[in-house]
């Protein structure tokens, strides 16, 4: 079975500089999958380019199969939401969703039916909502036009750049779990752009990390936060404590550590940097792990599902603990001196090698 | 906001002091010297008139109003022409040349700048028979005498445009650099071509720009007298040549009056059943 979409060696670039570096992905059919990175690091190009609006400057874009590369955007058959804000603003809710049917010269009775049906996938009732002015609606109202839109003309690909950023987070989450509803009630390829990495993590099937124009890792969700392909992986998705040093003999040297045991797959010798994660990291009873060193609390800050503790290690290190059992995080305060611990299986190898 | 009374009369005064000693006083003394209550020509007062409506029955006359007409005309094709050439580059300027945005309005607003008279003066020299246009076409060969450019309708209609097109170009720019890029590119996506785009999403929602675009051109172009008189010479006879013929070579106060009153109210009664028509899309 042929892909989705298939980027093949993207290159785009705006003057001299790069902003799509030799791209290349696959993206599998009746998948949600995101594209993830920081802010200007390539992957709204990436979903422009994929829908047609720019042209890149070398490499192929492939859906099922053929080249796509000179086909415009209306004939490319995808479909694209933006942040809400790309409503007709002088049409009515109906006629924004009929749009791109009417475009296709599709018979009015049939018209009528498919915005209705469509309007209630997307939980806009089209008794309510089929003639109102589009500058009633909220945010998320608008969000869920734009995507009955573009749902109504049956995509084989929807696009979609950072759709739930204007919103606030009540919102989000209630249009996070009505996305991937629809991504399977569909059988659509959603193709995802965020800068959010929970919601990358808790939608996609599978993740594209981006960094500066390149494409650094392609994984699931487990694979890229239990398996980071390298630092920027590692901290970019989810917090890490990084650690640079050597490894030998199955064992990490960092200056100013004692030496930490790994895990034994990781054998090879040389300079190394590590990440442990900080939900990993335990501060009760952990003079008994594998893995342990003294430390001083400099830091403590309550965040709800769980306490941050920053701890000075030596003079160097300062380790980030996650203590998500409020009766634990009540035994340390600021200047209290503690063991932290991890187990060998939690250093995550990340550079170097 | 909403303003206290007082606040209101404060801030309205100057205007309205402004506009009562030289807008509405002046408008009624016309409309009285129209009349004939003031200023009465010798014929009415030998007739024992103090009110008539013998002036305006001079004005209704076939000539004069082949004269309203054209100048009608002149001022609709003026605004038809400008908008033509001042959407395309609206639209450049606001959606396409981000980074000259500035530069290329400031462009536009210069030949505001130079006083009205001057800017018909260069054309004149530009157009005339010793002119820029007929020296370069000479000098290429192309004729073999110059072409007689001025004095003529096209010219009048040329140097109208010249005028106005900024006008019309900033209130169409002012709309089209709100619009949102994505919607164009949402209608592509959805299936128009960019044709479609333009005519379904991009004109439709820059109508407000249009409307007051025309609204800003065809108002003055319809009662203007320089770019007449100067590009226009002796034989082209708009409205503005008229009433000021009437006033000052003929010394026909009443009938100048009658004629600026009658013009008036036809293009303020033009302009009150269009803002009727569009006013409600104006106001967004």
């Amino acid at each position: 079975m042929s892909n989705a979409v298939e980027l093949d060696n993207i290159v785009k670039k705006y003057g001299g500089v790069i902003a799509v570096d030799r791209v290349s992905l696959e993206v599998e059919k009746n998948t949600f999958f995101s594209i993830l990175g920081p802010s200007g690091c390539g992957k709204t190009t990436i979903l422009r380019i994929i829908a047609g609006l720019e042209t890149p400057d070398a490499g192929f874009v492939k859906m099922d199969g053929s080249i796509v590369n000179n086909v415009p955007p209306e004939k490319r058959g995808v479909g694209l939401v933006f942040q809400g804000t790309a409503v007709f603003p002088h049409m009515n809710v109906f006629n924004n969703i009929a749009y791109g049917l009417k475009m296709r010269k599709v018979p009015k009775h049939e018209v009528e039916e498919r915005v209705r049906n469509v309007m209630r996938l997307v939980n806009l009732p089209p008794e309510v909502y089929g003639a109102r002015r589009v500058d009633q609606l909220s945010g998320g109202e608008r969000q869920r036009v734009e995507i009955a839109r573009s749902l109504v003309l049956e995509p084989k690909v929807l696009l979609l750049d950072e759709p739930l950023g204007p919103l606030d987070f009540k919102i989000r989450q209630k249009m996070q779990a009505e996305l991937k509803r629809l991504q399977k009630t569909t059988a659509t390829t959603f193709i995802y752009v965020t800068h959010d990495q929970t919601e990358a993590l808790s939608l996609s099937d599978k993740i594209a990390v981006m960094r500066r124009g390149k494409v650094v890792q392609v994984g699931t969700p487990e694979e890229i936060y239990n398996n980071p392909s390298d630092q920027f992986v590692a901290d970019f998705i989810g917090e890490s404590n990084l650690l640079e040093g050597r490894v030998e003999g199955g064992f990490f040297y960092a200056e100013g550590l004692p030496p930490i045991a790994l895990n034994s797959q990781a054998v090879a010798g040389g300079k190394a940097v590590i990440a442990i994660r900080p939900e990993r990291v335990e501060m009760l009873g952990a003079e008994k792990m594998e893995n342990h060193v003294n430390g001083v609390v400099v830091d403590k800050t309550y965040q709800g599902v769980y306490t941050v503790f920053r701890v000075q290690v030596g003079k160097e290190h300062v380790f980030t603990v996650y203590v998500t059992r409020p009766d634990v995080a009540r035994q340390f305060a600021v200047g209290d001196s503690v063991v932290i611990g991890w187990r060998s299986s939690d250093c995550m190898m990340v550079g170097g090698l | 906001m909403r303003l206290s009374r007082r606040a209101l009369i404060i801030l309205l005064l100057p205007a309205t002091l402004f506009y009562t000693v030289f807008f509405i006083i002046p408008f009624f003394i016309s409309f009285g010297v129209s009349l004939g209550i003031f200023l009465p020509s010798d014929v009415q007062i030998s007739r024992g008139e103090l009110i008539t409506l013998r002036y305006y029955e001079q004005v209704f006359d076939q000539i004069f109003l082949r004269v309203f007409l054209r100048s009608l005309a002149l001022a609709s094709a003026t605004t038809a022409l400008c908008l033509l050439i001042a959407y395309p580059m609206a639209y450049y300027i606001a959606v396409k040349a981000v980074r000259y945005r500035n530069f290329l309005l400031l462009l536009v607003i210069m030949p505001l700048w130079v006083t009205f008279l001057l800017r018909a003066y260069a054309l004149l020299t530009l157009l005339g028979p010793e002119g820029f246009v007929n020296g370069v076409l000479l000098s290429l060969g192309l004729i073999q005498q110059p072409l007689f450019l001025i004095y003529n309708e096209t010219s009048v209609l040329i140097g109208m445009v010249y005028s106005y097109l900024p006008l019309a170009i900033l209130p169409l720019y002012s709309t089209l650099v709100r619009l949102d890029k994505t919607v164009i590119e949402a209608s592509r996506v959805l299936g128009a071509g960019p044709l479609k785009t333009f005519f379904k999403v991009t004109l439709p929602i820059s109508r407000p720009g249009v409307f007051a675009a025309v609204l800003l051109t065809f108002i003055p172009a319809a009662g203007e007298f320089i770019v007449p008189s100067f590009l226009g010479g002796p034989n082209e006879v708009y409205v503005g040549t008229l009433i000021y013929n009437a006033f000052l070579a003929a010394r026909n106060w009443n009938w100048g009056a009658a004629m600026s009153i009658v013009y008036i109210s036809v293009v303020l009664l033009g302009v009150v059943l269009y803002l009727r028509l569009v006013g409600e899309e104006l106001r967004v």
